[in-house]
């Protein structure tokens, strides 16, 4: 935000010239009330045989002026036997013995800055003063202003800066010497800090300063990296399902620890984690707005996660999410042990970690509350419960209370993430590692720069065309560990029907679009034979069906699951508000 | 396989508590709308569409044939509706069939079975889903007509 200043310089001719014109005023009483210097006042006690005594008096309005400034003079003149006046000083010619004229005051000079209106009437004479200044010359104005004003170290920004009424401009705080008396500086800070940028800029009519503030925060290291491999103890095994470590601590203390193989999920929004976690880190329950223990049901395609809602700081890498609503997957919000029965409803348990898999899921997709609005507005059963050791009852839950994408909350990176992974060659991996950046432009390894942005609806979904079929509800999501969608040409598994087997390694594309058409663009992937693979295979390009039939609507979709990442790196936009730098909802690749 | 709307019937179902292979299900809430659909190649065989807008905003159809049963049901919409009450008997086979399936993704499920075929998708704030008793199907109709 650009700054601006005036002179304290200027401020002081004010004052000054303000004396200059009270001591004018004096100046001209004295003038006017002495009558004229040129006749001889009646002497006391004179005789009422003497003629009148002749007076002349001229009088100027103001008596302080600038040059060029309209004067008032008025005048009269008595007993001094003249039919007409001359004038003389600053003004001239012939006028009548009382009047009122106007004049222009004239430009004062280095030597002199009085001027004299005189009027002599029948040789009698007297002048009116007039102080005249020069006219105030401005002040400089200075703006100068950061864009942006807040960055990390090694993020560039430009200072730019401009003076008006200044012939010299020296820069001082965090940075010194003359600068040029308008201009734009780059600059790339290294270190964290704030930063005062302060330009003093001289000229005619004094100088004035002004400042822009730099807000440096230190580089977080904003990188996790990610494995794809077999998933945690206890788990069955798994194939092509991302892994990284997220630790939790007490909110404000330093009592935390670290899970591992927590499932990176660009289809979800907030942490989940197995319960129990240690005993020691006590994290605080949340409370619904009855008072009670908050439980909430999250629900996925496979099945839903029950469990208490606890506040937690979420660490990742160097990236820390103060204070978040955390799900404790299979713990008993206020007491209440069992699974509601509008939760089970809606599908199997994923509350252990052999049926998810994962010791927890890190939801990174494009939204920041797990539920939003609708959960906010209204109790709906199969979400958020208010909780007391006898029953929980579905309840409404503020935005603020509901569990969260951490991204939106981390200091600096948090406008999304860019999840890549190297290509994975045909006969897949037995372990692949990839990354996990948070933010976007927000550090120098993680901008934006030839991929292309789809914006995806406000449900999250773009379209892909595969095959000439639209499919309106496309989507990424790592969460997803094939690529799902309807073709019923493609050979089928023996080991498993629902996905696709085909002889060789098969290339294929699709056309993406944003939700709104404004973008598009081919995509090609490869599908493999998944009975072929070996046993140990943790990472493939593997797909199948997610529809037998395709309804009429087209409002199915194409699962873009982990295999899409392979080989590419995508950007996931956080949606506009979830975070003050956040303008998704969208991806880009 | 093309389709006529024939407008709207009153539906005569009354609400139970079964669903898919059985009568409409009652979700609490009142239907938003009810359409009724006839075969333009057989036009003696109607079926007609429940339509349920949740209060979360998803919405659950039900597909009943003219003697009254659900033959199938979608749903579409930001949370999952209550499968247990929507697929009946079937829901059990969800959850069996979502318990047993090792290396299986967080994110589809697809149940082909000669009594039910049950699919699901999506991801969290818009899930979508179909199921379907093809051996219920009134004559004419295939699962391209479930949406």
């Amino acid at each position: 935000m650009p700054l601006t200043a005036s002179s304290p310089r200027a401020t002081s001719w004010l004052a000054r010239f303000n004396s200059l014109l009270a001591a004018a005023a004096c100046c001209v009483l004295a003038a006017c009330g002495g009558g004229g210097g040129s006749t001889p006042a009646p002497a006391a006690g004179a005789s009422a045989m003497l003629p009148a005594s002749a007076i002349v008096s001229i009088s100027a309005s103001p008596t302080a002026a600038i040059g060029g400034q309209v004067l008032t003079l008025t005048w009269s003149a008595s007993n001094t036997g003249a039919t007409s006046c001359d004038a003389s000083g600053a003004w001239s010619g012939k006028v009548a013995t009382s009047g009122t004229q106007s004049v222009t005051a004239p430009a004062a000079t280095a030597t002199a800055n009085t001027v004299s209106y005189t009027l002599n009437c029948g040789g009698v004479s007297n002048s009116a003063a007039v102080v005249v200044g020069a006219a105030p010359t401005p002040a400089p104005v200075v703006s100068i202003g950061f864009a942006p004003a807040n960055v990390s170290a090694g993020q560039s920004t430009t200072l730019t800066w401009s003076s008006t009424g200044a012939s010299l401009c020296v820069a001082s705080g965090a940075w010194q010497g003359a600068e040029a008396l308008a201009g734009k500086l780059a600059l790339t800070p290294a270190g964290a800090g704030s930063f005062d940028y302060t330009l003093t800029c001289s000229g005619p009519g004094g100088d004035a300063s002004a400042s822009a503030k730099l807000a440096v925060s230190a580089v977080a290291n904003n990188t996790a990296s990610v494995m794809v491999d077999n998933g945690p103890a206890g788990s069955q095994g798994s194939i092509n399902v991302p892994f990284v470590s997220v630790t939790v601590c007490r909110p404000g203390t330093a009592v935390c620890q670290t899970i591992d193989h927590v499932l990176v999920d660009t289809g979800s929004y907030g942490l989940r984690l197995m319960s129990p976690l240690n005993s020691a880190l006590a994290l605080p329950a949340v409370h619904t707005p009855a008072g009670e223990a908050a439980g909430e049901c999250a629900q996925f395609v496979s099945g839903f996660t029950w469990g208490a809602i606890v506040q937690a700081d979420v660490q990742i890498a160097g990236e820390v999410a103060p204070a978040q609503s955390v799900q404790l997957i299979n713990s008993a919000p206020g007491g209440f042990a069992g699974v509601p029965a509008s939760c089970s409803g809606t599908g199997g348990t994923l509350s252990t970690v052999a049926a998810l898999g994962a010791n927890g899921i890190l939801g990174v997709g494009l939204f920041k509350e797990d539920c939003g609005h609708a959960c906010a507005g209204a109790a709906i059963a199969g979400a958020y419960y208010s909780c007391t050791a006898g029953a929980c009852t579905a309840t409404a839950m503020p935005l603020a209370q509901q569990v969260s994408n951490p991204v939106a909350s981390f200091a600096n990176d948090n406008n999304g993430v860019i999840l890549t992974f190297p290509p994975v060659a045909s006969g897949g991996m037995t372990s692949l590692a990839g990354t996990l950046i948070f933010g976007i432009g927000t550090q120098a390894n993680n901008s934006l720069g030839s991929e292309t942005r789809y914006a995806a609806n406000n449900s999250g979904n773009f379209t892909t065309v595969y095959k000439g079929t639209t499919m309106a509800s496309s989507f990424i999501d790592s969460g997803s560990n094939g690529l799902y969608f309807d073709d019923q040409t493609l050979p089928v598994c023996r080991r498993s029907s629902d996905f696709y087997c085909p002889t060789r390694v098969l290339s294929l594309s699709a056309t993406n679009s944003s939700f709104d058409g404004r973008s598009s663009g081919p995509v090609g992937f490869t599908l493999e034979n998944l009975d072929t693979l070996g046993a140990a295979i943790t990472a493939a390009s593997i797909g199948g069906s997610n529809d037998s039939g395709q309804s009429s609507s087209g409002a199915h979709a194409f699962d873009w699951g982990l295999p899409f990442f392979f080989g590419r790196r995508v950007f996931i936009g956080l949606e506009a508000g979830a975070s003050p730098k956040a303008t998704g909802p969208y991806w880009a690749y | 396989m093309r389709m006529l709307t024939a407008g709207l019937l009153l539906a005569p179902c009354a609400p139970g508590h079964a669903s898919l292979g059985a009568a409409p299900s009652d979700f609490g809430v009142t239907r938003s709308a009810t359409r009724a659909r006839i075969l333009a190649a057989a036009a003696a065989t109607s079926y007609s569409v429940n339509e349920t807008t949740l209060p979360s905003g998803t919405v659950i159809r039900e597909y009943v044939a003219s003697g009254g049963n659900v033959f199938a049901v979608s749903w579409n919409g930001p949370l999952m509706p209550d499968l247990r009450t929507l697929l009946g008997r079937h829901f059990d086979t969800l959850t069996s069939e979502t318990a047993k399936s090792p290396k299986a993704g967080h994110n589809r499920v697809h149940i082909v079975r000669p009594e039910v075929v049950i699919v699901s998708g999506g991801h969290m704030r818009a899930y979508t889903g179909r199921a379907w008793i093809a051996n219920d199907f009134p004559p004419g109709i295939t699962a391209a007509d479930i949406d």
